[in-house]
């Protein structure tokens, strides 16, 4: 029997606003708890919710971003159920008329090919606190600090048939609201939480099998396992005659397993009806149009302008475009050193930069070397002042110890030494000291050419430069 | 001292006829000497108020007086009040200090008026006897073995007996006007969306409106000048540009054209009533209103769609008494499940638990569309019968009640016969229209209220056409003799 | 149109009401109330729209400032010692 894998995501992001979505309280991570739930979050009697303007603008930058509709009308409705996290005993969200419908993502597959995943739909909703189980004896802890920050809950058609092609389709998601400027995407710290929708199907059937949803992944790589496990789990119960429960199930990290959570049956009533305290939400043409205007370049535009203007390869503009923080860093750097020096640049990141980073784990956010610096070592290569190999080695000095190169160069006396004439000397007293191999040399080893290279290059402690070299030591050994 | 007006207590206090402190002791007295047999008040707030009344009589020696400064008044404890008991009439905020003030509480202490306490209600507004109260039953004082009608019942009853000059009410199927009918005095239920709901605990959030209850209408035009406004902490609140009901008070009313919904005026209405409220139109036609028959002919259905919206919303407006944050805790809970249905359930009195679970019943799955989707539909045509009806008449008058107040407890086996009280007055809530109920003379001893009903904002006329009838009639300055 | 015992149950668990299970007087009292609003089906309200608002206002919006400071202490003073600490509101443990 041949299964078909079919997912569809639902992602919540947590807008970055200042302010929650129906108080004025502050949204910063980390405070102590409950010092950030006024009044309104904690649903005293009598508090009345009003709408945070900032959060609209993020949806309708988002809706934007997906070539979505944004709807001129939307309603807030009250989605109700008791959890002591929720504080009115009710989420404020948007259930018949969301802010958002339809939209597309393309996500690139691992064969290099690119596939559209449609959205069907995104709203706005308030979060809930959190809940800590295991500081107190027989009890639960309840911070509000979180209840009331805006959430933007994105939801993809179920058109994702593998693993893969969902963490593909989080990680653009994850770079785009990134990209916007509208989510910080730390996903440690629940910005940015996915529930996967995951059922299988005999390939060729038309309808849709009974699906798990799974809740509590953190990362890209646990949202691989867990889909991966989940799969495997429904195709062992459906071969042996089994029928899969709709419920939710919570994926274990430790483990590497997801286990029921609760049977989505119970939950299930939660007699959404419009909220009578808000008023339903007018979005003119010439609100989206403003907000259009101030949409900060996306992501496929940047690529394709980098390779022109830049004169990238798509693998480079690739690279180079991934997260906003990257491209901004080139692009600053860029600005210093020179367009003409824009693959040098590119070479210079793409290399060394790129790979120390991942070395130390680091973002390009915390990056030790400043775009100034890093300038600075692109345009010494540019002038000649160092080699490939000798920009290396002050990039490597530079990473341990930040600082302008021309000091490194100064103080490590690394200056590429271009001048013919010491080059000749050096040159010199190498072939006067290997009579024997210049012999052999000119009885025909031509190989021995790259023995005479090493030896000058030894000789100059690496600062020869090597085209010059090899032009000369041409000459001197014919 | 405690039968004048607001305006001439008001000038009598500018005047230093009487100092505020006096005024204040004077109803604080009161109160101490009649509340006993009324019951109309869960918390009094002797201390809080002599200290403002003093600060009143600063403000009038420094010329910093403002439009109510120094008028004693009582909040019904729907309100929350910053730093004093708010109850809501339930076991499950017995313990609840409010940590903020009310926008109408700020907008009325703005205007200088000084709390006298806060007043008994229907547990969570959802009543229409003040029967279901935590604090127990209010009185009439007209006759105290029956009801003052609900669910403003304390500030009805206190306002008829005189213990203070003005209250605070709130109305969703007609706990305004209702009481002030049972009471004999005036109270008024705004357009939705001109006074504040922020700080008046919820029960239904598209009907609720705050309002003034006083001895006259221009008591309560004065009281609702300082009452209304926008508030942008309420989302439903109207951003218009602010009214003045005082100044139309005099207008004259020869042009008048009054509808009198002939279904209101039925085979089943009771002639003594009838009579009533037909003689108070007459009045108004002796100064040159005319009358004009029209339908309301969706108005039978109010009462089937009010009590599936009104339900509904509370449902969802109760679900944060949980006990987590505030509010009834009960003792040793077993688990979370047994928590919250214990706090809720010993919290909650039975008529509260009704509507929860009807509420309930009414947006579940499978009901949705059927009870609460229908009876929004409803609604929507019985506004269109007012908006309709507007088009030809300028207010509609007809009876606030079906009768006059009844026996306390006379109505208690079957929850539809307290329902069917509200006939005439949760058309108007569903339409967010503005309604007044002012006295208009005696059916066995007791009260009978006539409402006039206006269209959307049209408040100062309906002050205005109250006004006009109070100034040739006497049935609004009559007061119980117990309480004289 | 009546409740069941039973229906009246589940509408009780839905809503956190402790109710007594031996009273038939709320089972009769709701299906009186149930008999009451059903009369909404004695019309057809097919050609209108609900009206949920009674005013037709569109939601306004606040500007994304932070207005509210750290009121914990304020609100946590009433309630009883049991029912917090560090900081955090303690509800019998929620079980997953």
């Amino acid at each position: 029997m041949q299964w078909e894998t079919v997912i569809g995501l639902e992602v919540h992001v947590q807008l970055n606003t200042k302010s929650k979505i129906f108080s004025g309280a502050a949204t910063a991570y980390g405070a102590e708890p409950n010092t950030q739930a006024c009044a309104i979050d904690l649903g005293l009697p009598g508090v009345l919710p009003v709408l945070n303007e900032e959060a609209v603008r993020m949806a309708v930058k988002f809706g934007l971003a997906v070539n979505s509709n944004i709807a001129k009308r939307s309603v807030f409705d009250r989605k109700n159920y008791f959890y002591p996290d929720l504080p009115k005993g009710y989420q404020i969200s948007q259930f018949t008329h969301p802010i958002v419908i339809g939209g597309e993502l393309n996500i690139d597959l691992e064969d290099g090919t690119t596939k559209t995943i449609n959205i069907t739909r995104a709203h706005l909703e308030e979060d809930a606190g959190k809940s800590l189980h295991e500081a107190f004896k027989g009890q639960t802890g309840i911070d509000l600090n979180r209840a009331g920050i805006p959430l933007l809950e994105i939801v993809s058609e179920p058109e994702m048939r593998n693993a893969a092609e969902a963490v593909a389709y989080l990680k653009k998601l994850h770079a785009l609201v990134k990209y916007l400027g509208i989510c910080d995407g730390n996903m440690q710290e629940g910005s940015f939480r996915c529930d996967a929708n995951v059922s299988v199907r005999p390939l060729g059937q038309e309808k849709f099998g009974t699906r798990a949803e799974i809740k509590n992944v953190n990362s890209f790589k646990f949202v691989e396992k867990a889909i991966n496990f989940e799969v495997t789990r429904q195709i062992e119960i459906l071969e042996s005659g089994g029928t899969v429960i709709q419920e939710t199930r919570l994926y274990d990290s430790q483990k590497n397993d997801t286990r029921s959570m609760r049977s989505k049956e119970e939950a299930n009533d939660y007699r959404y009806f419009p909220d009578p305290d808000l008023e339903p939400l007018v979005i003119s043409a010439a609100f989206i149009e403003k907000i259009k205007q101030e949409l900060p370049e996306l992501p496929t535009a940047k690529h394709a302008r980098f390779m022109t203007q830049y004169n990238l390869s798509d693998y480079e503009a690739n690279i180079l475009t991934e997260t906003k923080a990257i491209a901004d860093f080139y692009e600053s750097t860029v600005k210093i050193a020179g367009m003409n020096n824009s693959k040098t640049t590119a070479n210079l990141m793409i290399g060394e930069l790129n790979a120390a980073l991942n070395k130390d784990a680091l973002e390009i956010e915390n990056c030790p070397i400043n775009v100034e610096q890093l300038a600075k070592l692109v345009q010494r290569v540019a002038d000649n002042t160092l080699s490939g190999k000798l920009a290396k080695t002050v990039f490597e000095f530079m990473w341990q110890q930040p600082q302008d190169p021309d000091l490194i160069i100064e103080q490590q006396g690394l200056k590429q030494v271009t001048d013919t004439s010491a080059i000749e000397k050096i040159i010199d007293t190498v072939i006067a000291n290997n009579q024997k191999q210049l012999a052999e040399y000119r009885a025909g080893k031509q190989q021995l050419f790259g023995f005479f290279v090493g030896q000058v290059m030894k000789a100059s402690q690496g600062k020869a430069n090597p085209d010059q070299v090899n032009k000369i030591l041409q000459g001197k050994l014919s | 001292m405690h039968n004048k007006s607001i305006t001439e207590l008001v000038n009598n206090l500018r005047n230093k006829q009487i100092s505020c402190v006096e005024l204040t002791k004077l109803f604080l007295e009161r109160i101490k000497k009649y509340d006993q047999k009324l019951n109309s008040l869960i918390t009094n707030t002797e201390a809080q108020a002599l200290t403002d009344a003093a600060l009143a009589d600063q403000a009038i020696a420094n010329g910093t007086a403002g439009l109510l400064t120094g008028l004693p008044i009582l909040h019904k404890d729907i309100f929350c009040t910053n730093g004093v008991k708010t109850s809501c009439g339930s076991r499950m905020l017995d313990n609840f200090i409010a940590p903020y003030d009310a926008t109408v509480v700020t907008k009325l202490k703005a205007a200088g008026t000084i709390m006298l306490g806060k007043t008994n209600m229907d547990e969570f507004a959802m009543g229409s006897s003040n029967e279901t109260s935590y604090y127990g039953t209010v009185a009439n004082p007209w006759n105290t073995e029956y009801v003052p009608g609900g669910s403003s019942g304390g500030s009805a009853a206190a306002i008829a007996a005189r213990l203070a000059p003005a209250a605070t009410g709130t109305d969703t199927g007609g706990s305004i006007r209702q009481p002030a009918a049972f009471c004999g005095i005036t109270g008024i239920k705004p357009t939705y969306g001109l006074v504040s709901r922020f700080g008046m605990i919820a029960y239904a959030s598209s009907l609720d409106q705050g309002g003034p209850m006083a001895v006259s209408a221009e008591d309560c035009a004065v009281m609702l000048q300082a009452m209304a406004g926008f508030d942008p902490k309420d989302s439903t609140s109207v951003d218009r540009e602010a009214a003045d009901y005082i100044k139309n008070l005099n207008d004259p009313i020869n042009k008048l054209v009054i509808g009198m919904p002939k279904e209101f005026f039925s085979a089943d209405l009771n002639p003594e009533i009838a009579k009533v409220v037909e003689s108070a139109i007459k009045e108004l036609e002796k100064l040159g209103a005319t009358v004009k028959s029209i339908s309301l002919p969706n108005s039978h259905l109010s009462i089937p769609a009010y009590y599936v919206i009104a339900p509904a919303e509370c449902s969802s407006n109760l679900a944060r008494y949980d006990g987590v944050r505030y509010g009834y805790r009960c003792e040793n809970p077993v688990d979370l499940n047994d928590f919250y249905c214990r706090n809720r359930g010993e919290g909650f009195g039975a008529e509260v638990k009704r509507r929860i679970m009807i509420g309930t019943y009414v947006l579940s799955s499978g009901y949705y569309d059927a009870y609460y989707v229908k009876a929004q539909k409803i609604r929507h045509l019985i506004a269109n019968d007012f908006i309709t009806a507007f088009k030809e008449v300028d207010v509609i008058m007809c009876p606030t009640t079906p009768e006059t107040a009844f026996k306390i407890g006379a109505k208690n086996k079957n929850p539809v016969d307290m329902y069917l009280n509200d006939i005439y007055t949760t058309g108007i809530n569903l339409a967010g229209l503005p309604g007044l109920s002012m006295p208009a003379g005696f059916v066995n001893k007791l009260p009978v209220g006539v409402q006039i009903i206006g269209n959307y904002f049209q408040e100062a006329k309906i002050l205005n056409v109250a006004h006009q009838f109070q100034k040739v009639t006497n049935w609004h300055k009559q007061s119980p003799q117990e309480f004289a | 149109m009546s409740f069941a015992q039973d229906d009246v149950k589940k509408l009780a668990y839905l809503a956190r009401l402790a109710i007594d299970p031996l009273a038939t007087s709320i089972v009769e009292d709701l299906s009186n109330i149930l008999q009451l609003i059903s009369k909404i089906n004695e019309i057809n309200a097919e050609n209108i729209a609900p009206m949920e608002h009674s005013q037709e206002v569109s939601q306004r919006c606040r500007s994304d400032i932070v207005t509210e400071q750290n009121v914990r202490d304020l609100m946590q003073a009433e309630i009883p010692e049991v029912a917090k600490a560090a900081g955090l509101y303690l509800v019998p443990k929620v079980v997953e």
